[in-house]
Parts: structure tokens; C-alpha cells; sequence
């Protein structure tokens, strides 16, 4: 009998794996080294489909088949790592694979065991299960395992990854391992082993038991029945600290080398390895090392100057609690001898480069006291270090060395330079087509400007047949942005699409079209967006699409040669002549602006005193949108609306207004008002804005369209803060991130800073991310380098929703400190002025840090303000940090 | 795929005095220094840095290529040099003249092994411990060599190559933009957290420097702030931070960096790609000077002329190649894409090395220069006077002025990773060269 695949396929595809064993079994080995061609040309012809579809999985048969039919290794191994086979390989039935191979008297399992090794994965190990199948060739063979990263992460993962609710304890599981010892050092070794332990461990509740899956205890009680070498694994595990990798991956053998609990003997073997995890490792591990080099001096068997030299890094640490402790051990090195004391007091002063206050004084008192017993020229090389002190220890220092107190001066402020011009317009359709498509991946307002500006200019200027040969591409290119789909309706990409159309195929005539013409007439007659028939955004970024709407349904209407709404600035701003020039031209060509191209030319137009020629100028005009120009300056521009601080509860009880994940129980908005009613016709829904009672879970729609939204208003950045503050909250109180961009363009903006602005400026000082943080820093800056007063307001919504714990106090500190050292001192202080009274009776985190950074700048401008509260906290006896600060704080308003 | 094969005498080792083993360049063992390191600690922390961005993958999800540092002998300084696996991160350890108390006995550049035991070793190295160091094995050993060589073969992804001498064209445009001191520099990276991937900016504020959220002239990008954490150990010993970047203007996307803590023996610097995810390897800077064949030529007639100076002298070049300057520049960068010099931004200059690979295959198996080749070959152009049309994947797309293009690649990045393959298509059919390799597929 001669094997057929048919009978082969037929089996596998059953699943009968004893029935596949069976055949090579009773084949004859040249019956079965002949099948090979047609094994492997069968197997190639499977549909691959079939592995994951067919109700029984065909490739364990198939696996045994390959086996029985394989001349060597090599090939053996190329088959069962097909992709169909590999996915499989834990439904194989191991022993008959065996049965087959004991059948055909193979000696090339190790071999393939090791082929198979050398392709494990080293990512998505899973519970190592690939593995666990390669390691029985290994075994079969008598082969030893190689020591490969994929090697051990597999067999690491097979030992911690549970796989059953219950299983015996991995100490158990370890020691009878077979090759325990010949990959455990591997583990240590590899660069994020530890990872994997960690994030095995991460989570875990009682089932399955944790004595299953702790590999910490599981070494340690290994090494501790003498199974392991503790020598060995002590080693291993100071050397996997010093060496470095991510903290979660270092936080198992932390734990392991605290399970192990070194003698001191052993201690002194690695000092040199603590001293430098002291200095450079991760806070944990140098907490550690702390602890051990501790001990080690304790017995007398540190040597003074491996102190000293470690203590230089350790004591500009950023964890205080070290370097604290480090200052407390070196004032008992000197106590214990005192000829070197000089040296350790010298030591000692690297602390006051340290950039908190509370450490820089610790080290200062220290000094101090041991100062009169110190030589002369160990005083003049402390005097020397202190003059890096800061807030109001240089006076003291200058009071303890003699010497004088060095005037340090604020850094100006970079100067306000307005907003950048426009860039220079789209000069033809080939360049018009570069920057749609590059609109098409990222929207900015500028660049919507200049290419809304050049469609209409160059449509004007006879080039349909240019724009056809460029833009048309587009339209087949981005069908699902450009063209019309079910959920971009009255997006500004869509309605520029159609517009494209419109202009390139005037004969056509299909929905969207008349959509928009609904949409733009609902506008116009009701000023309207959204709701009903439009569908356009109702926020003010609907304003933008809305315009090209406009465009859409116009453009082979009348021959715009031009808009009139196109800012002169990227902030937005229309500067007065511009418009002027822009209306005298209409007038003179006999044309009008489309009505909300004007609209948004009018909102455009920036403040206070208008020139008289201007005045002028548009009196003399005549056409409509002349004369509403003239009235609209002669009316004084827009009205600033009322903007009134809101706030938003969390309703108690269940489905109340707030996420799955993160609830929001407290959230700053605003409320807008008109001023006046009737006015334009966009006016009533830019400037009508009652939030909802709750907080809405991420509110995320204007996210990419700040600019787009910040270019609507330009002078009345109120209303544009008003619309965003809930995302730019979302920042703090939900770590979302990106929003704050908004801010650098608003504080570009003019019109008065209000309770939207503000808040908005807080919370993003609170912000979860960096860069939204830097972005709160910037429009800070800005705002400082104008005359309009600001900070207190941000100060103010700052201590509120840091008191009660909306927003995170320790995250706004380094946002202030940059503030403060890049020259916006004044309202910094301000800020801190308004901020700190609701925040000193709470136990807030991050206060005394505040009170710290609130030294800083007293003592740089030299602030005599009072602070309500600070007297009371400063009075309280104590010595908690706030109570130290806030002394320090009053000392430095009122010495 | 290309791989690297390493073949050491032996491991390196730290016993009385370092000896590092070398591996493949000038000789098959070279030797190139022997004599003390003046400040050993920190020059032990530097190469540690470089071997912890040799085996570091700072994106993840890419396969491992952990490439041996390498070491150049020029005439006064050694430098170490390493790449790391994501093609994200390049480090470099420059040993200055007066870090040095010995002999470079030969210039050239070659592999270091630095393995795990060394590394473990290297952390010990005290601040004031003398240290000898010899780089390469003395003749007598490898004269009589009788024990096992120390063999290793790593894949080299084409990319790998390509970013690394991306990374040097990329550097040549830089300037210094920020100094700081020492303390200030400490706080800076202590407050970056170590897994950030975020692009920041950061502008000169007082004595340090602060984040700003956006590009404004004279801002260095700070992409990826994770990536710095190498740098971390070797702050006990450095002087002050200097901070390296294209120039910026507002508006602009993310750009690479070079963040380089010096002290007046050593230097070490580690330059990022403009983005975590993405290597150096696609950032195009070097394609406009490969696009022509001049440069080629070019290139050929100055590495001839090359010297193992620390720096090359680009006028001294001119004159004796009778080359105008800015062609000598360009075929630097040629040199450079080739792997044949590196680029010292504290230097702002070239300086000579050739990395001990075959390079030269790879520059031409850049994918999107092959692409362009293929639209060329393929009649895909249709040049014309200002806008050219590129057919390509069944789509049209306009060129205008040779640079910029209708494409979703260049709208992506407009110009911020060099010209896309429709444009570089466009320059090699106004240019008329002749496309040899005919008839390749063109990829989608």
C-alpha cells in the first residue's frame, strides 16, 4: 500500500490524528520518503481559508503527516512552521507524532527542535505555548534548548502565564523544570524579561493563586532550599539592576533582591554596584541601594570616599526622600570623622543645587551648624557653592558666610510681536491642488483661507479648464472626504468637493447640490445651523463650512472675482483698509459679496479706534455691503456678548452625567449671551452657548478645528474659548489631550479675557500631556506681554479646581516654574496670589510646591503682597512641609 | 536580507586595562590605539551610553537589529558610534585629544565588541581609576592567535544603513541653537518621563531651557523626550548640555535633534529622528544629491582625496580636487549616504569614516529613488515647462517646479522628508539621465 495524500487530506481534515499516525506507521520508509513531493504539493494547495474556517482544524493531521513524510530536519521544519500548521500546533497530538517518529527511527528531533527554536517569536509570546511544542522535539531528541531570547521568553512564559485556574505552585513548577538551569540566567540577562514578569503579575487578584505565577518568591525559595545558587542568582540580580531597563521590567528583581535579603558580606562584595544604582538607578532601586550601602556603613566597611563621590549625583536627585536621607547619613559620617569633615561638608553643598528649596535649606542648616568648626578654606569654598541658593536662602547664607547677597535679575518677557501676516496667495490650480490634498490630511485655517481665497480667484479668472485638469484628479482620489458619504455630511471638505464639482461641471446637478442650496437658504433666512434640513455643524467651525457652501451653490451663479472675507493675519484678523480696498472694487466692478463672505469679513475686523480715512471711505460707499460696512464700523464693530462662569455637576445618583472610566464630578464652562439683539445673521448662534447641566463624557468636537474656530472671532476670543473650554477641561479631568493648541492662537487674539479664557488656561496647566501644558505656557506668555490684566482670573479658577481636586496641582507646577523663568514673573505672582488662598486650608498635593515657587518669585520681584490665609497656616505649629513653606512664604512677603 | 558578520579575537574584556576587540574596516583585527584614557569613568559611562543605544529598540514593534558600535581612529580622536535597532536613535562618544594619553597607530574604522560581561565591568570604572586601553589586538596576538574566534552574525536591514547615513546628511544642517549648564540639564531630562513619545519644542529661557508647544524660529525639537535617557548617567560627569536643530519656522513639523553633554575630554551626543516611529532611514534628506549622477563622479574624485583629519576641510578640498565648493558638499553627502564620512555638529564638519559594511547597494535599493527609476523608465512622465503630469498606480498626479507634488505622500509631509518619487521621477527626465535598470516594478 502506498500512501495518497487524498487518504491523508481526508483524515487530517477529519481531525482523526490517530488514523494519520496510523498510515505512516504501517507505510514502509521508502513509501513515505517517496510521499514527500506529493505531501508537500498537496499541502501547498490548500486553501489557507480552511485552517480557520472548517469546522475541524486539518493542520494537527497534517503536522503528524509531516513528520512521517519529512526526509530531514530542515524540511520537517519547514512545514510545520507553515503559518497554517504553526497556529495549530497545541492541538497536535504530541505522542502520536512520536509514535510515527519512533516508527520511522528518526535521529533528527533535537535538530528540529532547534530549528523549530531559532524561529520563536521573541514578541506576543502569549503563555509560551510554541514553546512548550518545540521544547518535546528538544526533549525527544536529548538536545539541550538554546539559550536565545525567544527560548527564554517562552519558557518564562510557560512557567508564569496561567494557564489553568489551578496549578501548583511555580516554585514547584521551577524546580522540577528541566531547564531551570540551563535558561534561567537568560532571564536575568535579556533586556525586558522583566517586563514580562511584571506585566504576568499585573492585575492579578485570587485567582489564579498568586504562590502560582510570583517569581520573586519562587527564586527565593529555590535559592533558599539550596536548589539555586544563591551566589549565582544575587549576582545576577545586582547586575540586571545596574545594567538598567524600564522600571516595570526592573521591579521583579527588586522585588527578589528584597526577598533575598543580601548579608552584609554579600553587600560588600557589590558595593561598588550599589553606589552607582544609588546615584543613576531608578528611584526604587536606589532606595534600595540606599538601604544596603546603609547597612554596609553601619559596620564600618564603607569607605569614606566611595561615599562621598556617590553622594555628589545622589544628592541632586529628584526623590527627595533620598536625598534627604543621604544629607542625614553624611551629617553622621562627619559626626562619626570629624578630620574629614570638611571634605563631607563640601559634599553637603552640592545639595544647594538642588532645585528645591526644602533641600537647599536642609543642606544650608547643616552647614551651618557645623560651620564653626570647619577650616578656613572649606568656609570660603561653601561660601563659594552657595551662591547657587535660592527664594530666601541667599540672605541667610550671605548672613552665615559674611558675604553679600548677589541681585539676580528676572528675565524680560520675549516681546509681543502680533500675529504673522498671511502668506502669500495660491498663484495657480496646480499649487491649489497641492494644498487641497494636503487639506485633505490635515485641516488648518490658514491654509482653508488661502485655498477658499485661490478657488474663487482663479475659477473668476477663466480657469476652468486649469482647475478641471488639477482638482478633478482629486475628487477620484478622496472619494470618501471629498465626495458625499453618509457620515461627512456638511463637513467643509464635502462642501468643497461639491464646489469643485459645481465649478468643473457645471451641467451637473445632483443631491448635494440641493442640499446645500437648502442649507444655505435655511442660514440666510433663519440663521441657521444644523437641525432640520442643514447639515452643518451648529459650533462655530459650521461658520467655515457654511462659507464654502456658499461657495458651492454660487460659484457659476455670478463671476465672484474675489472674497472679501480672506484675514490679513493668521490670527484671523481683517485689517480695516484691506476690507475698504476689497469694497471700493466691488463697487467700482459692479459686483456684490456673497452675504456670508461679508458676515464673516465684518467679524473679522479688529477693535477700538478705526481709522478716519477708513471712516471716511466707506461713508462714501453706496452699494448695500458698502453701506452696512459703514454701519458697522459707525456702530462700533460687534458687542462684546456676556460670558458667565457655569458650572457643571455631576447629578447624583445612577446614569448620572459622567464617563465609564473617568467620572467628572465638578467641571468649570461658561455661559454666552448676545449683547444686543438682531445684528448679523451669524451672531445669535456664534454667541448663544447654554452648556448642559452635566459634563459630558470627552467632548471632543472641534478637535483639529481650533484654528478653524479661533479665526471665526478673532477679536472676541471669548466666544471661541467659551465653545472649547469643555474639551480644554477634558484635559485635566479626563487626560485627554491635544485641545490646548487653542490657547497660543487665542492669546494672538485680542477682546477681553473672561471667565472661558481663563478657565480654559487653568485647566490646561493641568493638563495630563506636555505639550498641552507647553501650549498653556505660550498663550500664558503672550498674555503677560500685554497690558490686559489676566492672571489673577486664571489664579483664581486654578485654586478652585485644584482644591477640590477637579485638576491636579502637581501637574501646573512645572508649567508655572517655566512661566516664571521665562520672564512672565509678574503674573506668575498674580496668579499665585489668587490661586494659593483657596488651596492653603486643603491637603492638597503639590501645595507646598506652590508655596515653594511662590518664595521663588517673591524673592525675584521683590512682592510684598499679602496672601489671605498664609499668616494662619504659616502660625500653625507643626513642621509638616505646608506649615515650612508657608513660614517661609511669610517671611519672605513680610521680613 | 544583508547581514553583518562580526569575527573577534576573543571578547573584550576589562581586567588591568581594556582591551577592546575589534572586527572587520582596515585589517580583519585592527589595531588602532593603544595608551590611557585621561578620564576613564566618564569615557566607561559614554561607551556604555553607545552600547545601550546599540541594543535598544526605542519603537517596538519592529524585529531586533542590534548592530556593534563602531570606533574611528582619525588623526587625534577616537569616536563610537552606534545606531540603534529602530533606526530612531544615534549615539556618538567623541574622545577628544586631551581624553587621550597613548598612540593612534592606525586610522581607520572597525567593529567593537562591548558584550555583557564588558558592559557589567564598565559600570565599575571609578571617576579617578587610571584606565589603559588598548583598541585592537596587539600584532603578536594576531600573529599567534590559536583560540576560538568569537563569530556572530547579525541581520543588517537595508534600512538600518540607510538611516544611519541619513543621520549625518540630516546633522550637517544643524546649528547650535541652546547651551546649558550642567544643573539645568539635570533637571530638564530628570523631568522628562522615561516612556514619552510626544513632540515637544524648546527655546533658550533664562539659564535652561523651556517646552513650547510650537515651532518658532530658533526652537529644537525635542521628539520622542524618552529617547534621551542614555544620556542620564554620563550628567555627573559633563559640563554643560548644547542643543543642535535644523532652523525652524512657525508652522514647521516635527525635526530631528542632537542633544550633546560635553566635558573637555569627551564628548557624547545622541541624535533623534523627528518622530519615535519613524527611523532615519525614510527621512529623504540625502535623495536630492543622489537624483544626479554628477555628484557620483564627484564623490569618487573626493574620497580620494579624503584624510583621517578630525575634521574635513571643505575649501582645502575644493582647491585640491579644482571642484567648486558646493559641489565638494554635495559629494560629501554622497559620501555620506554611502557611509563613507560622518558628520560633527560640534565641529559643523565631516569628518572621515567609512563604515565597515557594503554600502554601496544599498543607496541605490533606496526604495523610493528605485520607484522614481521605475516611472521614469516606465514613460510616466510627461515634463513640462513649470508642471509636470507623473502617472503612477492608475492615478495622475501634477508636479510643479520639480519639488512638489498632488500626491498623498507629499501632502503628508510636504517636503519635511525630502522629494517624493514623482518628483525625484520628474528631475531625472528634465535631467535626462538614462535609466539603466529599466522595466522594475513600480511599487503602489
Amino acid at each position: 500500500m502506498s500512501l495518497d495524500w487524498e487518504a491523508v487530506d481526508r483524515r487530517a481534515r477529519s481531525g482523526d490524528q490517530p488514523g494519520v499516525a496510523r498510515l505512516f506507521i504501517e507505510a514502509t520508509e521508502a513509501e513515505r520518503r517517496a510521499f514527500t513531493k506529493r505531501f508537500e504539493a498537496g499541502l501547498k494547495a490548500v486553501d489557507p481559508d480552511v485552517y480557520w474556517q472548517a469546522r475541524v482544524d486539518p493542520a494537527p493531521g497534517y503536522a503528524i503527516a509531516a513528520i512521517g513524510t519529512a526526509p530531514n530536519a530542515a524540511r520537517a521544519a519547514t512545514l510545520l512552521l507553515r503559518r497554517g500548521i504553526r497556529d495549530s500546533w497545541q492541538q497536535i497530538q504530541f505522542d502520536r507524532l512520536l509514535q510515527v517518529a519512533e516508527a520511522r527511527e528518526l535521529d533528527w528531533l533535537g535538530d528540529l527542535g532547534l530549528r523549530l527554536a531559532a524561529r520563536l517569536p521573541t514578541r506576543d509570546v502569549w503563555d509560551g505555548g510554541d514553546w512548550a511544542f518545540t521544547a518535546r522535539f528538544l526533549r525527544a531528541g536529548g538536545t539541550p534548548p538554546p539559550v536565545t531570547e525567544g527560548v527564554v521568553r517562552g519558557w518564562l512564559a510557560r512557567l508564569i502565564r496561567p494557564r489553568r485556574e489551578r496549578m501548583p505552585p511555580l516554585s514547584l513548577r521551577m524546580r522540577e523544570d528541566p531547564d531551570l538551569d540551563m535558561l534561567l540566567p537568560g532571564v536575568f540577562e535579556i533586556d525586558g524579561m522583566g517586563s514580562d514578569i511584571f506585566n504576568a503579575t499585573w492585575g492579578e487578584d485570587s485567582v489564579p493563586p498568586k504562590s502560582a505565577i510570583r517569581f520573586h518568591q519562587a527564586v527565593a525559595t529555590l535559592v533558599a532550599e539550596g536548589r539555586l545558587e544563591r551566589k549565582a542568582i544575587l549576582t545576577a540580580t545586582v547586575d540586571r539592576l545596574t545594567r538598567g531597563d524600564k522600571p516595570n521590567a526592573l521591579r521583579p528583581f527588586v522585588l527578589l533582591h528584597n526577598e533575598l535579603e543580601p548579608t552584609v558580606d554579600e553587600i560588600a562584595a557589590h558595593a561598588l554596584d550599589y553606589a552607582r544604582l544609588l546615584a543613576e538607578g531608578p528611584g526604587a532601586v536606589a532606595t534600595v541601594a540606599q538601604r544596603c550601602l546603609r547597612v554596609l556603613d553601619d559596620t564600618g566597611r564603607l569607605d569614606l570616599d566611595t561615599l562621598l563621590e556617590t553622594s555628589f549625583p545622589v544628592l541632586l536627585r529628584k526623590e527627595k526622600t533620598l536625598v534627604k536621607a543621604q544629607i542625614s547619613w553624611l551629617d553622621k559620617a562627619a559626626r562619626r570623622d570629624p578630620g574629614r569633615a570638611g571634605d563631607v561638608f563640601t559634599t553637603v553643598a552640592a545639595a544647594f543645587g538642588h532645585p528645591a528649596l526644602d533641600v537647599q535649606e536642609r543642606a544650608l542648616t547643616l552647614v551651618a551648624k557645623h560651620l564653626p568648626g570647619l577650616p578656613p578654606e572649606t568656609v570660603a569654598r561653601l561660601a563659594e557653592a552657595s551662591v547657587v541658593l535660592a527664594g530666601d536662602l541667599p540672605a541667610r547664607a550671605a548672613a552665615l558666610f559674611g558675604t553679600t547677597v548677589l541681585t539676580r535679575t528676572v528675565p524680560d518677557l520675549p516681546p509681543h510681536t502680533g500675529p504673522a501676516p498671511m502668506p502669500p496667495p495660491i498663484r495657480s490650480a496646480a499649487e491649489l491642488a497641492e494644498e487641497i490634498a494636503v487639506l485633505v490630511h490635515e485641516q488648518s485655517g490658514v491654509r482653508w483661507e488661502r485655498v477658499l481665497a485661490a478657488f474663487v480667484a482663479l475659477h473668476a479668472d477663466g480657469g476652468r479648464e486649469a482647475l478641471t485638469e488639477h482638482l478633478s484628479p482629486l475628487l477620484g482620489r478622496y472619494p470618501d472626504v471629498l465626495g458625499e458619504q453618509p457620515w461627512n455630511e456638511g463637513e467643509a471638505l464635502t462642501c468643497l468637493g461639491a464646489a469643485i464639482t459645481m465649478a468643473t461641471d457645471p451641467g451637473r446637478r445632483n443631491g448635494i447640490h440641493r442640499r446645500l442650496h437648502e442649507t444655505v437658504r435655511i442660514a440666510r433666512q433663519e440663521g441657521r445651523r444644523g437641525e432640520g434640513r442643514s447639515s452643518l455643524s451648529p459650533l462655530p467651525d459650521g461658520v467655515l463650512a457654511l462659507r464654502v457652501a456658499e461657495i458651492a451653490v454660487h460659484i457659476n451663479g455670478s463671476m465672484m472675482p474675489m472674497l472679501v472675507a480672506t484675514p490679513t493675519h493668521v490670527s484671523g484678523s481683517l485689517e480695516h483698509t484691506a476690507l475698504l480696498d476689497r469694497l471700493s472694487r466691488a463697487e467700482a466692478e459692479g459686483w456684490q459679496p456673497w452675504p456670508f463672505d461679508l458676515e464673516q469679513a465684518l467679524l473679522r475686523l479688529p477693535r477700538g479706534p478705526v481709522d478716519a480715512e477708513v471712516t471716511a471711505g466707506a461713508a462714501a460707499l453706496t452699494s448695500p455691503a458698502g453701506r452696512q460696512f459703514a454701519q458697522w464700523l459707525a456702530s462700533g464693530g460687534l458687542p462684546d456678548p456676556i460670558s458667565e462662569r457655569f458650572v457643571q455637576q455631576r447629578p447624583t445618583g445612577l446614569g448620572g452625567g459622567h464617563a465609564w472610566d473617568k467620572p467628572v464630578a465638578r467641571r468649570l464652562t461658561a455661559r454666552l449671551r448676545r449683547a444686543r439683539d438682531g445684528g448679523l445673521r451669524l451672531e445669535r448662534q456664534l454667541l448663544t452657548l447654554d452648556p448642559p447641566d452635566a459634563p459630558r463624557y470627552m467632548p471632543g468636537e472641534l478637535k483639529g478645528a481650533e484654528e478653524m474656530v479661533a479665526m471665526v472671532l478673532p477679536h472676541h476670543r471669548e466666544v471661541a474659548a467659551a465653545w472649547a473650554l469643555p474639551e480644554v477641561a477634558a484635559l485635566a479631568d479626563q487626560d485627554q489631550q491635544g485641545a490646548a493648541c487653542l490657547l497660543p492662537l487665542l492669546a494672538e487674539c485680542t477682546g477681553p479675557v473672561g471667565p472661558a479664557l481663563s478657565a480654559e488656561i487653568a485647566y490646561a496647566f493641568c493638563a495630563r500631556q506636555e505639550p498641552d501644558r507647553a501650549a498653556a505656557v505660550d498663550a500664558f506668555l503672550t498674555l503677560a506681554a500685554r497690558p490686559e490684566p489676566f492672571a489673577t482670573a486664571v489664579g483664581a479658577v486654578l485654586g478652585d479646581v485644584c482644591s477640590d481636586s477637579t485638576a491636579k496641582l502637581s501637574r501646573a507646577l512645572p508649567a508655572l516654574t517655566d512661566a516664571h523663568r521665562a520672564g512672565a514673573s509678574a503674573a506668575v505672582w498674580e496668579l499665585l496670589a489668587a490661586a494659593l488662598p483657596p488651596l492653603l486650608p486643603t491637603t492638597v498635593r503639590g501645595v507646598p510646591d506652590l508655596l515653594e515657587l511662590a518664595t521663588q518669585v517673591a524673592v525675584a520681584l521683590g512682592a510684598r503682597t499679602e496672601i489671605p490665609g498664609l499668616a494662619d497656616v504659616a502660625a500653625r505649629p507643626g513642621s509638616s512641609r505646608t506649615v515650612q513653606e508657608a513660614r517661609r512664604l511669610q517671611s519672605t512677603l513680610a521680613p | 536580507m544583508v547581514s553583518a558578520a562580526y569575527s573577534y579575537l576573543g571578547s573584550s574584556a576589562l581586567d588591568d586595562g581594556l582591551t577592546l576587540q575589534t572586527s572587520g574596516g582596515p585589517a580583519a583585527h585592527p589595531r588602532f590605539f593603544t595608551g590611557f584614557l585621561t578620564d576613564p569613568g566618564a569615557a566607561a559611562t559614554g561607551l556604555l551610553a553607545v552600547a545601550e543605544v546599540a541594543r535598544t529598540r526605542y519603537f517596538r514593534p519592529l524585529p531586533p537589529a542590534s548592530l556593534d558600535p563602531v570606533v574611528t581612529a582619525g588623526s587625534d580622536r577616537l569616536r563610537f558610534e552606534s545606531f540603534s535597532g529602530c533606526c530612531g536613535v544615534y549615539a556618538r562618544m567623541d574622545v577628544l585629544p586631551e581624553g587621550l594619553d597613548g598612540d593612534i597607530v592606525a586610522h581607520g574604522t572597525t567593529n567593537v565588541d562591548v558584550n555583557v560581561p564588558l558592559q557589567r565591568a564598565l559600570t565599575r570604572v571609578g571617576r579617578t581609576d587610571p584606565m589603559h586601553v588598548a583598541v585592537g589586538p596587539d600584532d603578536l596576538t594576531v600573529t599567534t592567535f590559536d583560540g576560538e574566534l568569537v563569530e556572530r552574525k547579525v541581520p543588517l536591514p537595508s534600512r538600518w544603513l540607510r538611516g544611519f547615513a541619513e543621520a549625518q546628511v540630516l546633522t550637517s544642517r544643524f546649528d547650535a541653537r541652546a547651551e546649558i549648564g550642567v544643573a539645568e540639564a539635570r533637571i530638564l531630562l530628570n523631568r522628562l518621563p522615561a516612556g514619552d513619545k510626544s513632540i515637544l519644542w524648546a527655546v533658550p529661557a533664562g539659564r535652561s531651557v523651556r517646552f513650547t508647544s510650537r515651532p518658532v524660529p530658533g526652537a529644537v525639537c525635542l521628539p520622542g523626550a524618552g529617547r534621551l535617557t542614555a544620556l542620564k548617567p554620563f550628567l555627573r560627569y559633563a559640563k554643560s548640555l548644547r542643543v543642535h536643530g535644523p532652523a525652524v519656522a512657525a508652522g514647521s513639523g516635527p525635526v530631528a535633534s542632537t542633544w550633546e553633554l560635553s566635558m573637555p575630554s569627551l564628548r557624547l551626543s545622541l541624535t533623534l529622528s523627528p518622530e519615535p516611529y519613524r527611523g532615519f532611514s525614510g527621512e529623504g534628506a540625502v535623495l536630492d544629491a543622489l537624483a544626479s549622477d554628477e555628484a557620483a563622479d564627484d564623490a569618487d574624485l573626493i574620497s580620494a582625496l579624503l584624510s583621517w583629519d578630525p575634521t574635513i576641510d571643505v575649501d582645502a578640498l575644493a582647491a585640491s580636487s579644482g571642484l567648486p565648493a558646493h559641489r565638494v558638499r554635495d559629494a560629501l553627502t554622497q559620501l555620506g549616504t554611502a557611509g563613507r564620512v560622518g558628520y560633527d555638529v560640534a565641529e559643523a564638519g565631516y569628518f572621515h569614516r567609512t563604515l565597515p559594511y557594503s554600502a554601496d547597494v544599498v543607496e541605490r535599493m533606496n526604495p523610493r529613488l528605485a520607484g522614481a527609476r521605475a516611472l521614469a523608465a516606465a514613460g510616466a512622465v510627461t515634463a513640462g515647462p513649470e508642471v509636470s503630469v507623473v502617472r503612477s498606480g492608475g492615478e495622475t498626479y501634477h508636479v510643479r517646479e520639480a519639488t512638489s507634488c498632488t500626491c498623498p505622500w507629499w501632502a503628508k509631509h510636504r517636503g519635511e522628508r525630502g522629494p517624493c518619487k514623482h518628483a525625484l521621477a520628474v528631475r531625472m527626465v528634465l535631467s535626462g539621465v538614462v535609466t539603466e535598470d529599466a522595466g522594475e516594478e513600480v511599487p503602489a
